[in-house]
């Protein structure tokens, strides 16, 4: 156990959180947990159930030390904990559809582990997971309560809301509308999800009772059959429920259709010899980067964000398009590769602030921000495709990067731009090298730059002015 | 049992708007009620169904090894 006189709690900054038993808080830069009275009786039951020493060794929990009740803010605390910092907090809005799917199974996991220990998840909410060492990981201490025989899952509603339905409607229907988790972070309203999803859902018993019915029962008192008097659901009903859920996620695979970049490393603007000096400029330019994060920004199934990943360096490694995250994420799984973070962004539109007083979930441009970024063959996207000034671009970059940016420049002769302005008028007369590397000179100094052999691209090495 | 399982899908199938103020989570709640029975009961089922098939397994498992060592 911690123990520490008091500092000024004058400058603690509180998250904000709807939930009465307790929220988190940061002090001096440390995440601490106070845990109220009111939960009292709940976590000293996770804790001598032995279920969170279960869930943590599962490496289903992020772990928690206890401190003393000196760092309490308020009268209402019980317990402070100092749960583990999670190196990178992501919202279920940017994730790729095995993401979600991992972070559904594991949540339906550790529900069935509660319920072994007598108690069950008060919360299943996507918004719980965080993804830690290339793993989803529950992070809310405050989500299980203790197990009443014969009481429903109070957790079912979110569950089918957050996850399945926006899991059902990526395999059904198409992967984007995942983006949907980003105006419901309640859960998606089941009538829209019943009448999005094809008719021959009716015919697979889990979506019907899970989603179609389930969307029924909104408009449905109960009354009449005075269900109220029937207030049971055995253990094994309720298990019954968690393996209907369970069967239906693990067969769901999201929709088959193509995007604009799959296949960009087989078919892409580089031969192979172009490609192997890119990959050599890069990792030249990456020799002093030692610590801190990177963030790699367009980095499609993320192949060179595996070259810092090797180096043991955290990589964020953000692309717009859903399909390539899901071959990144996939490819990480496989490998065991635990330093890459695959991230859905798109950094012309990045994900806000949402939530109660936009402050809930905080803006992707407020976490994202690393030592060292790269951003490869993507400039002509933003600027020309965007039709985002060089200028702002640079702002917004000298915004991203604390230290090390590694960018690749693409002129105005490179087939990709001349397809990109061949049906639209060219109004960007100061789009080439010189202008470029003046309006970067502003926020960045140079270090080095190199042509890609066989090519017309230049890859730039700056660092960042103070 | 199955009576009144069946008189409760008729009900949702059929359902109209009731209260506006009812808390959305009470209706996830009766209908977990509502199939109670049958999740108990096919759960029950698919337990002993891979008992069988663990037992069925383990036998054609011996089978085939006191074949080999022959």
């Amino acid at each position: 156990m911690v123990t520490k006189k008091n500092s000024d709690t004058t400058f603690d900054k509180i998250i904000p959180s709807r939930d009465p038993n307790g929220f988190l808080f940061f002090r001096d830069e440390v995440l601490f947990r106070q845990i109220n009275l009111t939960f009292r009786k709940n976590y000293d039951h996770f804790i001598r159930s032995d279920l969170y020493e279960k869930l943590v060794s599962l490496k289903l929990l992020i772990p928690h030390s206890e401190v003393t009740k000196q760092y309490a803010k308020t009268e209402q605390a019980y317990k402070v904990i100092r749960p583990k910092v999670v190196p990178f907090i992501s919202y279920p809005y940017e994730w790729c559809f095995s993401q979600l799917k991992d972070a559904a199974l594991t949540t339906l996991k550790i529900q069935k582990i509660a319920l072994d220990h007598g108690m069950v998840l008060k919360d299943a909410t996507p918004f719980n997971i965080q993804f830690v060492e290339g793993v989803p990981k529950h992070i809310d201490t405050l989500s299980f309560e203790i197990y009443k025989e014969g009481k429903p899952w109070v957790a079912y509603r979110q569950f089918c809301q957050l996850f399945l339905a926006s899991m059902l409607l990526a395999g059904y229907r198409d992967i984007r509308l995942l983006h949907l988790l980003r105006i419901y972070h309640e859960g998606l309203p089941l009538d829209l999800v019943s009448a999005l999803l094809p008719v021959i859902t009716y015919l697979n018993p889990s979506i019907l009772t899970h989603i179609h019915l389930h969307a029924k029962s909104y408009k449905f008192s109960g009354g009449k059959l005075n269900l109220e008097k029937r207030n049971s659901m055995s253990r094994n009903a309720l298990l019954g429920l968690l393996d209907s859920l369970e069967s239906v996620v693990s067969n769901l695979h999201q929709s088959e259709k193509s995007s604009n970049w799959e296949n960009y490393y087989c078919d892409n603007s580089y031969t192979p010899q172009a490609f192997t000096h890119k990959k050599e400029i890069v990792s030249s330019y990456l020799k002093d980067v030692v610590d801190g994060r990177v963030l790699d920004l367009g980095a499609n199934t993320g192949e060179f964000s595996r070259l810092t990943a090797r180096k043991k360096l955290y990589t964020i490694s953000l692309d717009s398009d859903a399909k390539v995250v899901e071959m990144n994420y996939v490819v990480c799984k496989k490998e065991h590769e635990v330093n890459i973070m695959p991230l859905v962004g798109d950094i012309t539109s990045p994900t806000p602030g949402a939530g109660w007083e936009t402050k809930e979930f905080s803006p992707l441009t407020d976490r994202i921000v690393s030592e060292t970024v790269m951003m490869l063959a993507l400039i002509h996207h933003i600027v020309i495709a965007g039709n985002i000034s060089m200028e702002r671009l640079a702002q917004y970059l000298y915004h991203l990067c604390k230290k090390r940016l590694i960018i690749e420049f693409i002129p105005k002769s490179d087939t990709q731009v001349k397809e990109m302005l061949r049906f639209r008028e060219d109004i960007f007369p100061d789009y080439n090298k010189d202008y470029f590397m003046k309006v970067f000179g502003k926020y960045f100094a140079i270090k080095d730059s190199q042509k890609i052999y066989d090519s017309q691209r230049m890859i730039f090495c700056f660092d960042r002015k103070k | 049992m199955f009576k009144f399982f069946l008189l409760g899908i008729l009900y949702l199938i059929w359902a109209k708007p009731a209260w506006a103020y009812l808390d959305p989570g009470s209706g996830s709640y009766m209908l977990q009620l509502l199939l109670s029975g049958l999740l108990g009961f096919t759960f029950l089922l698919k337990m002993k169904w891979r008992r069988i098939k663990t037992f069925i397994v383990g036998m054609w498992e011996k089978l085939n090894g006191n074949k080999e060592k022959q």
